[in-house]
């Protein structure tokens, strides 16, 4: 009896402390920036380029819903299913290219920058489809 | 406004499906539960949502999905209440030290193994919106946890609650629910203060007073509902409704103080008065509406959110298969290394491992409340759902496979033959639970 209570006493300690070494660890360890949620997008940019990306209809309204696993991000524009990017983070840079580039006019390439320290609810970068020489600019805030 | 035809259309829909794939399981020798819970996933995005969209759409709308929520979150209140008013503090006052020492090592060595594994987690599928302490210790949770009902159904079932084994692993899972909980709110807790430290102490001083006004305050006016009762000889509406009152009361200022409205439920179903009879007559009134029509919604609900569809590439398989592979060892190895520590032979400590790495609808549970909180991501939770189902759905065939009870002579009497009169009592305990139908399809 005293010695299954001697190893229950070692081995409470032992765990809390392999826990509190985990922890004291981990706090080192960094993860990929935070860019999960809601979206909305402001579309600039020369206006052949907002017509050649057939983006004109959401001038000033374009919405980005992001999920996030770890750097892997999944993007939908506008809450559409058929318009789907995959992508992924890495330091302040958002890379992400069209989940089904064989779907007409669904290819699109995304390039998107966060300021982590200053601003971390505001996105800027570049939208391109393959056939335009131009790129539209996009400029966004975190809605949710 | 509900749009209701549309709840009406979700509701039949998931109850049906819930009942058939539930009747399948059976026919393979499954507790019913595990088939419901794979009918919520079928209806998600994993299944109807990928092979038939416009159908997954039409049915389940995402404006429609709140109204469904609100119902499973009370449906889940009803379930920790239930599973409150069912612990027996008998189980937990006069158990060896045998089911302490192996309850407890069952929780820590996969929670210990799960927060070294968020180590390498953590950079690879959460983001810095989640601190470190919060994501080790929600997976370290999540890898501990065992489903004490669907554990009761198996033993049960296997004709085990008889034996030495079942009275131990019964006690075992006992004391598991009871720790994991309180573990568990600890965790929430911490994950949610993001307020200042004074309001921090507050908020704990406020837990503690709380619990100690149900202990001491409310539970011996409790006590005089269970003397009415034995006047009566029911619990009659008013009665139910106190009751009721008390649960929602509870859960509302455990939610206020920064734990979760599930832990005021569970607290408030643990200060019931614990008479066989009275317990029996409580839960008479509640169960079947929980388990028939509540307790579907919330799989369903489980499983809308759960994309399997996520987890793309070898990589992300590679990760699901680390997660299955952490919390068998843990709890499989850890709960049977310390039963064979403390004297059981092999193959019951084997057995007892098996069963304590049962996890089912707790599991689910909490892996929402994670979910909810933003602590795990989507596909995380898609991976911790599939490894509950699965660390469920093998427990009766490597049990079948490690434990022939019916074949071993000796130490595997019936109750019986086991002169420890407290023995006698869980055992009938655990099967007047099981023959009311309180636990009728292992939750």
């Amino acid at each position: 009896m005293v010695k299954i209570f001697l190893g229950y006493i070692g081995m409470l300690g032992m765990t809390l402390l392999g826990l509190m070494g985990v922890l004291r660890l981990g706090s080192g360890i960094e993860a990929p920036a935070s860019v999960k949620g809601t979206w909305e997008f402001r579309v600039s940019g020369p206006e052949t380029a907002v017509q050649c990306t057939g983006l004109t209809g959401w001038v000033g309204n374009l919405e980005l819903q992001i999920s996030q696993s770890g750097p892997d991000l999944t993007i939908h524009l506008n809450n559409s299913s058929e318009i789907t990017l995959t992508g992924k983070v890495q330091d302040a840079t958002i890379t992400a290219a069209s989940k089904n580039p064989e779907i007409e006019n669904t290819q699109m390439m995304l390039s998107l920058q966060l300021n982590r320290a200053d601003q971390p609810d505001r996105l800027q970068g570049l939208l391109r489809t393959p056939n335009c020489v131009d790129s539209v600019q996009l400029d966004g805030t975190k809605v949710q | 406004m509900p749009d209701l035809p549309k709840l009406l259309l979700q509701i039949a829909v998931i109850l049906l499906m819930a009942r058939i794939v539930g009747w399948l399981f059976q026919k393979i020798h499954q507790p019913q539960v595990i088939g419901e819970m794979i009918a919520g996933l079928l209806l998600g995005p994993s299944l109807l949502g990928w092979v038939a969209p416009k159908a997954s759409a039409f049915l389940f709308p995402p404006e429609s999905l709140g109204f469904l929520s609100s119902l499973s979150e009370i449906g889940l209140l009803l379930f920790m209440f239930l599973v409150g008013v069912e612990l027996n503090p008998k189980i937990l006052k006069g158990r060896s030290h045998t089911a302490v020492v192996v309850s407890h090592v069952s929780i820590l060595a996969p929670f210990f193994l799960g927060s070294a594994l968020a180590l390498y987690l953590y950079p690879r599928l959460s983001d810095d919106s989640v601190s470190f302490v919060s994501f080790a210790l929600f997976i370290g949770t999540a890898m501990s946890i065992t489903a004490f009902p669907v554990l009761a159904r198996i033993l049960a079932e296997r004709k085990l609650l008889h034996t030495h084994l079942g009275i131990v692993a019964i006690a075992c899972a006992a004391i598991d629910d009871v720790t994991g909980w309180t573990i568990f709110a600890v965790v929430v807790f911490i994950i949610r203060s993001t307020e200042s430290i004074s309001t921090i102490w507050l908020m704990l001083l406020g837990i503690i007073g709380f619990v100690a006004l149900m202990l001491f305050v409310i539970r011996p006016v409790l006590k005089r509902l269970e003397s009415l009762y034995f006047k009566r000889g029911d619990v009659s509406h008013n009665m139910l409704a106190v009751m009721m009152l008390v649960m929602l009361a509870s859960s509302w200022v455990t939610e206020n103080l920064g734990i979760h409205a599930l832990f005021g439920a569970f607290l408030a179903g643990a200060i019931m008065p614990k008479s066989e009879n009275f317990i029996e007559a409580l839960t008479v009134k509640i169960n079947d509406a929980v388990i028939v029509l509540f307790l579907p919604l919330f799989f369903a609900f489980t499983g809308l959110r759960t994309s399997i569809g996520l987890l793309n590439g070898t990589q992300m398989w590679f990760f699901f298969g680390l997660i299955l592979l952490v919390a068998v060892l843990g709890k499989f190895g850890g709960s049977s290394l310390a039963a064979r520590v403390s004297g059981m032979n092999w193959r019951e400590s084997g057995a007892l491992g098996v069963l304590m790495n049962t996890r089912g609808l707790i599991e689910l549970v909490l892996l929402n409340i994670g979910l909810d909180l933003g602590v795990i991501s989507p596909t995380l939770f898609a991976m911790f759902v599939l490894m509950a189902l699965i660390t469920t759905f093998m427990t009766s065939p490597l049990l079948e496979w490690i434990y022939f009870a019916r074949l071993l002579p000796g130490k595997y009497a019936p109750i019986e033959q086991v002169p420890d009169k407290l023995e006698k009592e869980l055992v009938s305990h655990a099967l007047s639970g099981i023959d009311s139908g309180k636990i009728e399809i292992g939750h």
